[in-house]
């Protein structure tokens, strides 16, 4: 089946909503890479690809990140895919979900989209009560399906432009339009504030669940990249960029939001630089 | 190819029936020969075909399955072209010509390594629309039997040969951007052999389960 790139937006950043001290890290780290982002901005010079002027920091992450990755999680999520049955992975990803869709419901608001706003609400309600706490979807059959909104897309929808690039490092691809919808993500997951109802030895297994999970829907994405990439990096983010747009549009975007690539041979054809 | 023409003319076949019985709204209604419509509705048809019968011809019937199709229905000289941009002027003829052909085999490979088991999918027609420089949009979606759609956009253009897909947007994202990206920044910063090089390592990954 081709699945091409479809979560791989779906960061693993609302799963990393642990413990307060995960948070406070997460927190740190984007402060980190917002700074030292802003700090290496420099008008585009040759050599220095407009979407992303921190390449080099960027790939750093990136490297660290697949290094993390490769070690850690993904053999974690081999196991995970391998051991637990089918629909036990789908009320797992189902109860994920459900404790991060008040983000959904927020920016449905904050987009305008005032009716689905109400179907969103009542779906958190009706998945949190009678899907047995976000285990089974009972509201996608009754006509309230899952819907996926974040902050990022709704400064999409305000006009914000995306901004430069951003490989933000155990989080995934961002970008400085996207990055300010990780903490907003973090704040408005149930997840969040279990922590300060519940115990650490409850609420620990649960994050690191909650990283599994998300880890094993990033699988085939992940495989896709290790099929087709040629340079795994400018792989994840074209295809972030571009799906992050096709997000904005709800799936549909108008005909003249498509990038040409004639557009590009046109304007750089006498720019070419010489190859090696 | 005797095999493939059968199937071309069972299907003109049911197209006149369906045009004369069916109600119009269906998907042959309008997919006259040689139509954008028709050109995508040629490549869906064999790709599910290559993933009905996936098993029993491997990945090397698969190939000869899909290969004249995709070279019929998608202008990949065009293609491989766009794909380098400013770079492919610097390249000298044979380049060129090696090129064209590795991302020929690399294009139709990538097909045949991924559709190659049938669960039920079907392909669904969604609409039409015109884009700048005389370029028509066919959108559609392949519907699993389970899960999530996904989406596939077809840009074509019209060529000497007709309508022809010149670029395939799944999820929105663009096929053709992605790899245009990736390719100009191997060139520039390892060179061509290196990108030949890299290529055909990915071909022999599409061969594999």
């Amino acid at each position: 089946m081709p699945r091409i790139q479809k979560t791989e937006t779906s960061t693993k950043l609302d799963v990393l909503a642990g413990t307060r001290h995960k948070q406070l890290h997460v927190l740190l780290l984007l402060c980190a890479v917002l700074f030292a982002g802003c700090a290496t901005t420099r008008p585009n010079s040759a050599g220095v690809d407009s979407v992303d002027p921190n390449e080099e920091t960027n790939r750093k992450f990136y490297n660290f990140t697949d290094t993390i990755d490769r070690n850690i999680l993904a053999p974690v999520a081999d196991v995970y895919i391998k051991y637990v049955p089918d629909p036990m992975q789908r009320s797992i990803g189902n109860f994920y979900d459900n404790l991060a869709y008040p983000n959904v419901i927020l920016n449905a608001f904050l987009q305008g989209k005032v009716r689905q706003g109400f179907q969103d609400s009542l779906r958190f309600v009706v998945n949190s009560t009678i899907g047995g706490g976000g285990l089974f979807d009972m509201a996608a059959p009754m006509g309230l399906p899952q819907h996926d909104e974040d902050f990022g897309q709704t400064l999409g929808v305000w006009g914000v432009k995306t901004g430069s690039y951003l490989f933000v490092p155990l989080i995934g691809p961002s970008s400085y339009r996207d990055a300010p919808g990780i903490p907003v993500s973090l704040f408005s997951n149930v997840l969040f504030y279990a922590g300060s109802v519940a115990s650490l030895a409850i609420t620990g297994p649960v994050a690191v669940l909650g990283i599994v999970d998300k880890r094993a829907r990033l699988s085939g994405p992940m495989r896709i990249r290790d099929q087709a990439a040629l340079d795994p990096y400018l792989f994840v983010r074209e295809g972030f960029l571009q799906q992050r747009k096709h997000l904005i549009y709800d799936g549909d975007p108008p005909p003249e939001s498509y990038d040409d690539p004639l557009d590009d041979v046109v304007q750089n054809a006498p720019a070419a630089t010489p190859l090696r | 190819m005797k095999v493939l023409h059968a199937i071309k003319a069972v299907l003109r076949l049911q197209i006149i029936v369906m045009m004369m019985l069916v109600a119009p709204g269906s998907w042959a209604e309008t997919a006259e020969p040689g139509s954008p419509k028709e050109v995508v509705n040629r490549l869906h048809e064999a790709l599910l075909k290559a993933m009905r019968e996936g098993e029993k011809l491997g990945y090397q019937g698969r190939f000869e399955l899909l290969a004249p199709v995709v070279d019929q229905t998608h202008d990949l000289d065009f293609i491989a072209r766009t794909t380098l941009g400013a770079n492919w002027t610097q390249l000298d003829a044979t380049q060129q010509r090696t090129f064209t052909d590795i991302f020929r085999k690399l294009s139709i490979g990538t097909y045949a390594g991924w559709f190659k088991s049938h669960d039920g999918e079907r392909f669904e027609f969604v609409e039409q629309q015109s884009m700048p420089r005389n370029q028509v949009m066919i959108r559609s979606k392949l519907v699993p039997l389970k899960g999530e759609p996904v989406r596939f956009d077809y840009i074509l253009r019209q060529g000497k040969e007709g309508w022809r897909i010149v670029n395939i947007l799944a999820d929105g994202v663009s096929d053709l951007a992605l790899k245009r990206v990736e390719y100009r920044a191997i060139l520039q910063r390892d060179g061509f052999p290196k990108l030949i090089d890299m290529l055909k390592k990915k071909i022999a990954l599409t061969e594999e389960d």
